[in-house]
Protein backbone atom coordinates (compact mmCIF):
# COMPACT_ATOMS: atom_id res chain seq x y z
CA UNK A 1 0.00 0.00 0.00
CA UNK A 2 1.03 3.46 -0.93
CA UNK A 3 1.22 7.22 0.44
CA UNK A 4 3.67 10.05 0.95
CA UNK A 5 5.77 11.78 3.04
CA UNK A 6 7.78 14.76 2.93
CA UNK A 7 11.19 14.82 3.47
CA UNK A 8 13.57 17.49 3.60
CA UNK A 9 15.15 18.42 0.23
CA UNK A 10 18.46 17.23 1.14
CA UNK A 11 17.39 13.46 1.26
CA UNK A 12 15.65 13.33 -2.57
CA UNK A 13 17.70 11.41 -4.55
CA UNK A 14 17.02 10.88 -8.21
CA UNK A 15 14.52 8.28 -8.91
CA UNK A 16 11.95 9.37 -6.48
CA UNK A 17 8.72 10.36 -7.43
CA UNK A 18 6.84 13.67 -6.06
CA UNK A 19 3.23 12.72 -4.23
CA UNK A 20 1.95 16.10 -5.04
CA UNK A 21 2.84 19.37 -7.09
CA UNK A 22 5.33 21.48 -6.15
CA UNK A 23 4.65 25.14 -6.59
CA UNK A 24 6.04 28.56 -5.59
CA UNK A 25 5.52 31.35 -3.42
CA UNK A 26 2.92 32.47 -6.00
CA UNK A 27 1.55 28.98 -6.58
CA UNK A 28 2.90 28.40 -9.90
CA UNK A 29 3.28 24.74 -10.85
CA UNK A 30 7.09 24.24 -10.51
CA UNK A 31 6.42 20.31 -11.01
CA UNK A 32 3.80 18.18 -11.27
CA UNK A 33 2.93 15.45 -8.90
CA UNK A 34 3.90 11.89 -10.03
CA UNK A 35 7.14 13.20 -11.37
CA UNK A 36 10.14 10.90 -11.36
CA UNK A 37 12.98 13.55 -9.61
CA UNK A 38 15.94 14.14 -11.86
CA UNK A 39 19.02 15.23 -10.81
CA UNK A 40 18.36 18.51 -12.89
CA UNK A 41 14.54 19.20 -10.76
CA UNK A 42 16.32 18.69 -7.72
CA UNK A 43 18.26 21.22 -8.28
CA UNK A 44 16.05 23.38 -9.72
CA UNK A 45 13.73 22.92 -6.68
CA UNK A 46 16.59 23.80 -4.55
CA UNK A 47 17.07 27.16 -6.45
CA UNK A 48 14.09 27.76 -5.49
CA UNK A 49 14.33 27.59 -1.85
CA UNK A 50 11.88 24.91 -1.51
CA UNK A 51 13.02 23.17 1.83
CA UNK A 52 10.75 19.73 1.52
CA UNK A 53 9.01 17.43 -0.67
CA UNK A 54 6.09 15.62 -0.89
CA UNK A 55 7.54 12.23 -1.82
CA UNK A 56 5.42 8.55 -2.84
CA UNK A 57 6.57 6.39 -0.12
CA UNK A 58 4.94 2.19 0.42
CA UNK A 59 3.52 1.93 4.27
CA UNK A 60 4.43 -1.73 4.60
CA UNK A 61 8.49 -0.33 4.28
CA UNK A 62 8.85 3.22 4.60
CA UNK A 63 12.46 3.04 4.49
CA UNK A 64 11.33 2.43 0.80
CA UNK A 65 9.08 4.42 -2.15
CA UNK A 66 7.62 2.25 -4.03
CA UNK A 67 8.80 1.33 -7.20
CA UNK A 68 11.94 3.13 -6.54
CA UNK A 69 14.26 1.01 -7.71
CA UNK A 70 12.89 0.60 -11.23
CA UNK A 71 11.55 4.05 -11.85
CA UNK A 72 15.56 4.63 -10.52
CA UNK A 73 17.08 2.22 -13.15
CA UNK A 74 14.73 3.32 -15.93
CA UNK A 75 15.62 6.70 -15.55
CA UNK A 76 19.14 6.00 -15.34
CA UNK A 77 18.92 3.71 -18.23
CA UNK A 78 16.98 6.74 -20.28
CA UNK A 79 19.83 9.41 -19.19
CA UNK A 80 22.35 6.68 -20.67
CA UNK A 81 21.04 6.24 -23.84
CA UNK A 82 20.55 10.43 -23.29
CA UNK A 83 24.64 10.58 -23.09
CA UNK A 84 25.40 7.74 -25.82
CA UNK A 85 23.01 9.51 -28.64
CA UNK A 86 24.54 12.95 -27.21
CA UNK A 87 27.18 13.32 -29.89
CA UNK A 88 24.84 12.66 -33.27
CA UNK A 89 22.06 13.56 -31.49
CA UNK A 90 20.31 14.94 -34.90
CA UNK A 91 21.14 12.64 -37.43
CA UNK A 92 17.70 11.37 -38.52
CA UNK A 93 18.88 7.33 -38.28
CA UNK A 94 20.01 7.77 -35.20
CA UNK A 95 16.80 10.00 -34.02
CA UNK A 96 14.77 7.02 -35.34
CA UNK A 97 17.13 4.58 -33.70
CA UNK A 98 17.00 6.43 -30.06
CA UNK A 99 13.29 6.90 -30.55
CA UNK A 100 12.67 2.86 -31.22
CA UNK A 101 15.45 1.98 -28.04
CA UNK A 102 13.67 4.53 -26.03
CA UNK A 103 10.29 2.76 -26.50
CA UNK A 104 11.97 -0.56 -25.96
CA UNK A 105 13.58 0.55 -22.80
CA UNK A 106 10.06 1.83 -21.83
CA UNK A 107 7.93 -1.17 -22.34
CA UNK A 108 10.79 -3.90 -21.06
CA UNK A 109 10.11 -1.97 -17.73
CA UNK A 110 6.45 -2.01 -17.68
CA UNK B 1 49.76 14.77 -36.70
CA UNK B 2 52.66 12.68 -36.77
CA UNK B 3 51.36 9.43 -39.06
CA UNK B 4 52.38 6.02 -37.90
CA UNK B 5 54.46 3.97 -40.60
CA UNK B 6 52.26 2.04 -42.84
CA UNK B 7 55.02 -0.34 -44.05
CA UNK B 8 55.89 -0.94 -39.83
CA UNK B 9 52.05 -1.20 -39.07
CA UNK B 10 51.44 -3.78 -41.44
CA UNK B 11 54.63 -5.81 -40.60
CA UNK B 12 52.93 -6.15 -37.39
CA UNK B 13 49.75 -7.90 -39.14
CA UNK B 14 51.91 -9.79 -40.96
CA UNK B 15 53.76 -11.39 -38.09
CA UNK B 16 50.33 -12.01 -36.33
CA UNK B 17 50.25 -15.82 -35.11
CA UNK B 18 47.99 -17.82 -37.96
CA UNK B 19 45.12 -19.42 -37.49
CA UNK B 20 44.61 -23.21 -36.17
CA UNK B 21 43.91 -25.80 -39.24
CA UNK B 22 40.42 -26.41 -37.49
CA UNK B 23 39.43 -22.89 -37.77
CA UNK B 24 40.63 -22.16 -40.98
CA UNK B 25 38.62 -25.24 -42.43
CA UNK B 26 35.55 -23.94 -40.51
CA UNK B 27 35.92 -20.04 -41.75
CA UNK B 28 36.57 -22.05 -45.19
CA UNK B 29 33.37 -23.73 -45.19
CA UNK B 30 31.40 -20.61 -43.29
CA UNK B 31 29.18 -20.32 -46.43
CA UNK B 32 28.19 -23.59 -47.28
CA UNK B 33 26.07 -25.84 -45.55
CA UNK B 34 26.48 -29.28 -47.18
CA UNK B 35 29.68 -30.02 -45.36
CA UNK B 36 31.20 -33.44 -43.98
CA UNK B 37 29.83 -32.56 -40.03
CA UNK B 38 31.18 -35.50 -38.59
CA UNK B 39 34.81 -34.91 -39.81
CA UNK B 40 34.58 -31.27 -38.92
CA UNK B 41 33.41 -32.44 -35.02
CA UNK B 42 36.25 -34.97 -34.88
CA UNK B 43 39.03 -32.16 -35.34
CA UNK B 44 37.30 -29.89 -32.83
CA UNK B 45 37.29 -32.85 -30.32
CA UNK B 46 40.93 -32.71 -30.91
CA UNK B 47 41.31 -29.19 -29.41
CA UNK B 48 40.52 -29.27 -25.54
CA UNK B 49 39.89 -25.68 -25.33
CA UNK B 50 37.26 -24.98 -27.60
CA UNK B 51 35.68 -28.63 -26.54
CA UNK B 52 35.12 -27.59 -22.98
CA UNK B 53 33.95 -23.97 -24.22
CA UNK B 54 30.96 -25.90 -26.48
CA UNK B 55 30.02 -28.53 -23.82
CA UNK B 56 29.88 -25.83 -21.43
CA UNK B 57 27.51 -23.82 -23.33
CA UNK B 58 25.85 -26.98 -24.46
CA UNK B 59 24.94 -27.92 -21.23
CA UNK B 60 23.60 -24.32 -19.96
CA UNK B 61 20.35 -23.88 -18.20
CA UNK B 62 19.09 -22.45 -21.65
CA UNK B 63 19.35 -25.59 -23.60
CA UNK B 64 17.21 -27.22 -20.61
CA UNK B 65 19.14 -30.67 -21.27
CA UNK B 66 17.78 -33.77 -18.99
CA UNK B 67 21.29 -35.22 -19.11
CA UNK B 68 24.99 -34.00 -19.62
CA UNK B 69 26.09 -33.37 -22.86
CA UNK B 70 29.46 -35.19 -22.87
CA UNK B 71 30.92 -34.70 -26.65
CA UNK B 72 31.43 -32.88 -29.59
CA UNK B 73 29.04 -35.00 -32.12
CA UNK B 74 25.85 -34.18 -29.14
CA UNK B 75 27.07 -30.96 -28.56
CA UNK B 76 26.11 -30.08 -32.53
CA UNK B 77 22.78 -31.91 -31.87
CA UNK B 78 22.02 -29.98 -28.95
CA UNK B 79 23.45 -26.54 -30.68
CA UNK B 80 23.35 -27.25 -34.33
CA UNK B 81 26.78 -27.20 -36.31
CA UNK B 82 26.32 -23.92 -37.23
CA UNK B 83 26.25 -22.01 -33.85
CA UNK B 84 29.19 -24.83 -32.71
CA UNK B 85 31.00 -23.36 -35.79
CA UNK B 86 30.31 -19.62 -34.51
CA UNK B 87 31.48 -20.35 -31.11
CA UNK B 88 35.28 -22.07 -32.62
CA UNK B 89 35.64 -19.05 -34.66
CA UNK B 90 34.96 -16.79 -31.68
CA UNK B 91 37.27 -19.06 -29.42
CA UNK B 92 39.87 -18.63 -31.76
CA UNK B 93 39.93 -14.94 -32.70
CA UNK B 94 39.58 -13.90 -28.74
CA UNK B 95 42.56 -16.00 -27.91
CA UNK B 96 44.93 -15.14 -30.80
CA UNK B 97 45.38 -11.51 -28.83
CA UNK B 98 47.32 -11.32 -25.30
CA UNK B 99 44.67 -9.42 -22.41
CA UNK B 100 45.83 -6.27 -21.96
CA UNK B 101 45.03 -2.85 -19.84
CA UNK B 102 46.94 -0.10 -21.47
CA UNK B 103 45.92 3.38 -20.86
CA UNK B 104 42.22 4.07 -21.76
CA UNK B 105 41.80 0.55 -23.21
CA UNK B 106 39.78 -2.47 -21.24
CA UNK B 107 40.24 -5.71 -23.08
CA UNK B 108 36.93 -6.73 -21.40
CA UNK B 109 35.06 -3.80 -22.74
CA UNK B 110 36.64 -4.43 -26.24
CA UNK B 111 35.24 -7.91 -26.46
CA UNK B 112 31.98 -7.13 -24.66
CA UNK B 113 31.52 -4.24 -27.41
CA UNK B 114 32.59 -7.12 -30.43
CA UNK B 115 30.62 -9.69 -29.16
CA UNK B 116 27.17 -7.39 -28.92
CA UNK B 117 27.80 -6.39 -32.60
CA UNK B 118 28.47 -10.11 -33.62
CA UNK B 119 24.72 -10.66 -31.80
CA UNK B 120 23.23 -7.70 -33.71
CA UNK B 121 24.81 -8.35 -36.62
CA UNK B 122 23.55 -11.99 -36.72
CA UNK B 123 20.00 -10.49 -35.91
CA UNK B 124 19.42 -8.20 -38.73
CA UNK B 125 21.21 -10.61 -40.98
CA UNK B 126 18.40 -12.86 -39.98
CA UNK B 127 15.40 -10.45 -40.48
CA UNK B 128 17.21 -9.12 -43.99
CA UNK B 129 17.61 -12.43 -45.40
CA UNK B 130 21.65 -12.73 -45.04
CA UNK B 131 24.27 -14.90 -43.88
CA UNK B 132 23.84 -14.99 -40.18
CA UNK B 133 27.38 -17.03 -39.28
CA UNK B 134 29.06 -14.55 -41.63
CA UNK B 135 27.63 -11.70 -40.10
CA UNK B 136 28.20 -12.88 -36.23
CA UNK B 137 32.34 -13.77 -37.58
CA UNK B 138 32.35 -10.03 -39.31
CA UNK B 139 31.03 -8.08 -36.19
CA UNK B 140 33.01 -9.75 -34.19
CA UNK B 141 35.72 -8.85 -35.45
CA UNK B 142 34.95 -5.44 -37.29
CA UNK B 143 37.29 -3.68 -34.76
CA UNK B 144 39.87 -6.05 -34.20
CA UNK B 145 42.20 -3.20 -35.60
CA UNK B 146 42.31 -1.82 -31.96
CA UNK B 147 43.99 -4.42 -30.87
CA UNK B 148 46.89 -4.19 -33.15
CA UNK B 149 46.93 -0.41 -32.13
CA UNK B 150 46.75 -1.02 -28.35
CA UNK B 151 49.40 -3.88 -28.62
CA UNK B 152 52.38 -2.12 -30.97
CA UNK B 153 51.14 1.56 -30.43
CA UNK B 154 49.65 1.95 -26.90
CA UNK B 155 50.74 5.25 -26.35
CA UNK B 156 49.54 6.47 -29.71
CA UNK B 157 46.35 4.69 -29.06
CA UNK B 158 45.86 6.48 -25.81
CA UNK B 159 46.73 9.90 -27.58
CA UNK B 160 43.63 9.26 -30.13
CA UNK B 161 41.38 8.33 -27.19
CA UNK B 162 42.82 11.55 -25.29
CA UNK B 163 41.97 13.82 -28.90
CA UNK B 164 38.28 12.07 -28.78
CA UNK B 165 37.75 13.79 -25.04
CA UNK B 166 39.44 16.98 -25.86
CA UNK B 167 37.49 17.28 -29.37
CA UNK B 168 34.37 15.33 -28.71
CA UNK B 169 34.26 13.00 -31.69
CA UNK B 170 34.06 9.56 -32.49
CA UNK B 171 37.67 7.77 -32.22
CA UNK B 172 38.27 6.73 -36.14
CA UNK B 173 37.93 10.91 -36.28
CA UNK B 174 40.24 10.97 -33.45
CA UNK B 175 42.36 7.98 -34.90
CA UNK B 176 42.43 9.86 -38.31
CA UNK B 177 43.69 13.28 -37.07
CA UNK B 178 46.26 11.89 -34.71
CA UNK B 179 47.72 8.69 -36.46
CA UNK B 180 46.72 9.04 -40.03
CA UNK B 181 44.67 5.79 -40.58
CA UNK B 182 41.84 4.59 -38.77
CA UNK B 183 41.46 0.91 -37.32
CA UNK B 184 38.87 0.17 -39.82
CA UNK B 185 41.88 0.00 -42.28
CA UNK B 186 43.88 -1.85 -39.60
CA UNK B 187 41.13 -4.79 -39.11
CA UNK B 188 40.41 -5.58 -42.73
CA UNK B 189 44.45 -5.86 -43.22
CA UNK B 190 43.97 -8.51 -39.93
CA UNK B 191 41.21 -10.04 -41.37
CA UNK B 192 42.51 -10.28 -44.65
CA UNK B 193 46.26 -11.76 -43.15
CA UNK B 194 43.67 -14.48 -41.59
CA UNK B 195 42.51 -15.73 -45.31
CA UNK B 196 38.74 -14.51 -44.17
CA UNK B 197 36.33 -14.84 -46.90
CA UNK B 198 36.58 -11.26 -49.17
CA UNK B 199 33.02 -10.24 -48.56
CA UNK B 200 34.47 -10.10 -44.70
CA UNK B 201 37.48 -8.43 -45.10
CA UNK B 202 35.43 -5.52 -47.63
CA UNK B 203 32.61 -5.63 -44.99
CA UNK B 204 35.02 -4.77 -42.15
CA UNK B 205 36.48 -1.88 -44.01
CA UNK B 206 33.19 0.05 -44.11
CA UNK B 207 33.41 0.98 -47.75
CA UNK B 208 30.72 0.58 -50.33
CA UNK B 209 28.52 1.74 -47.39
CA UNK B 210 26.09 3.77 -49.90
CA UNK B 211 26.37 1.21 -52.75
CA UNK B 212 23.41 -0.49 -53.52
CA UNK B 213 25.09 -3.44 -54.78
CA UNK B 214 23.57 -6.91 -52.95
CA UNK B 215 27.23 -8.00 -52.70
CA UNK B 216 27.84 -4.96 -50.03
CA UNK B 217 24.73 -5.79 -47.90
CA UNK B 218 27.29 -7.31 -45.54
CA UNK B 219 29.19 -3.63 -44.92
CA UNK B 220 25.53 -2.06 -44.19
CA UNK B 221 24.85 -4.82 -41.40
CA UNK B 222 28.02 -4.75 -39.71
CA UNK B 223 28.03 -0.87 -40.13
CA UNK B 224 24.28 -0.84 -38.12
CA UNK B 225 25.07 -3.64 -35.89
CA UNK B 226 27.90 -1.40 -34.69
CA UNK B 227 25.53 1.22 -33.75
CA UNK B 228 23.15 -0.76 -32.43
CA UNK B 229 25.92 -2.59 -29.63
CA UNK B 230 26.81 0.98 -28.80
CA UNK B 231 23.59 1.79 -28.09
CA UNK B 232 22.48 -1.36 -26.17
CA UNK B 233 25.77 -0.60 -24.49
CA UNK B 234 27.38 -4.01 -24.10
CA UNK B 235 30.42 -2.82 -23.24
CA UNK B 236 29.44 -0.02 -20.51
CA UNK B 237 32.44 2.36 -21.45
CA UNK B 238 32.09 5.62 -20.07
CA UNK B 239 33.12 7.04 -23.33
CA UNK B 240 30.87 5.21 -25.47
CA UNK B 241 29.28 6.85 -28.13
CA UNK B 242 26.45 5.75 -31.06
CA UNK B 243 28.39 6.87 -34.07
CA UNK B 244 26.80 7.95 -37.11
CA UNK B 245 24.33 5.97 -38.79
CA UNK B 246 24.54 6.36 -42.67
CA UNK B 247 21.01 7.08 -43.64
CA UNK B 248 21.46 4.90 -46.52
CA UNK B 249 22.64 2.17 -45.02
CA UNK B 250 18.96 2.41 -42.68
CA UNK B 251 16.69 3.15 -45.89
CA UNK B 252 18.40 0.16 -47.41
CA UNK B 253 18.00 -2.55 -44.45
CA UNK B 254 14.21 -0.90 -43.53
CA UNK B 255 13.82 -2.26 -40.57
CA UNK B 256 10.56 -1.35 -38.76
CA UNK B 257 10.66 -0.73 -35.12
CA UNK B 258 9.25 -4.03 -34.29
CA UNK B 259 11.67 -5.72 -35.79
CA UNK B 260 14.08 -3.63 -33.84
CA UNK B 261 12.73 -4.54 -30.99
CA UNK B 262 13.00 -8.01 -31.59
CA UNK B 263 16.99 -7.40 -32.41
CA UNK B 264 17.14 -5.31 -29.59
CA UNK B 265 15.50 -8.21 -27.06
CA UNK B 266 17.28 -11.30 -28.62
CA UNK B 267 20.51 -9.44 -28.86
CA UNK B 268 20.04 -8.52 -25.40
CA UNK B 269 19.04 -12.28 -24.20
CA UNK B 270 22.01 -14.52 -26.57
CA UNK B 271 24.38 -11.91 -25.13
CA UNK B 272 23.59 -12.72 -21.44
CA UNK B 273 23.55 -16.44 -22.20
CA UNK B 274 27.25 -16.10 -24.35
CA UNK B 275 28.17 -14.11 -21.38
CA UNK B 276 27.23 -16.43 -18.51
CA UNK B 277 28.65 -19.15 -20.42
CA UNK B 278 31.78 -18.83 -22.34
CA UNK B 279 34.70 -16.75 -21.12
CA UNK B 280 36.97 -15.35 -23.73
Amino acid sequence: MGGSKMIPIEQAVQGMILSCNITDRHDNILLPGNAILTPAMIASIRRHDIAEISVAVDFEDDQSVPGLDQKLKLEEKLQRVNQLFMLHENESANLQFKQYLINFIRKAKQ
Amino acid sequence: MNPIDRKELFGHVQRLPAMSAVVMELLATIDQDDIDVDSIARQIGRDQAITVKTLRLANSSFYGMQHKISNIGEAINVLGFKSVRMLVARSAITSSFCPKEAGHFNYGSFWQHSTGTAICAQEIARCVGASQEVAFIAGLIHDIGKLVLVTHYPQRYDGAVAYQIQNNCELVTAERNTMGMDHREISAAVVGHWNFPEKIVTAISMQHLDDDDPSYLLSGIIHLANAFAWGLDFSNEPLATVPVISQHVWRKLNLDEMQCHWIFSESLRKFDELSQNLSH
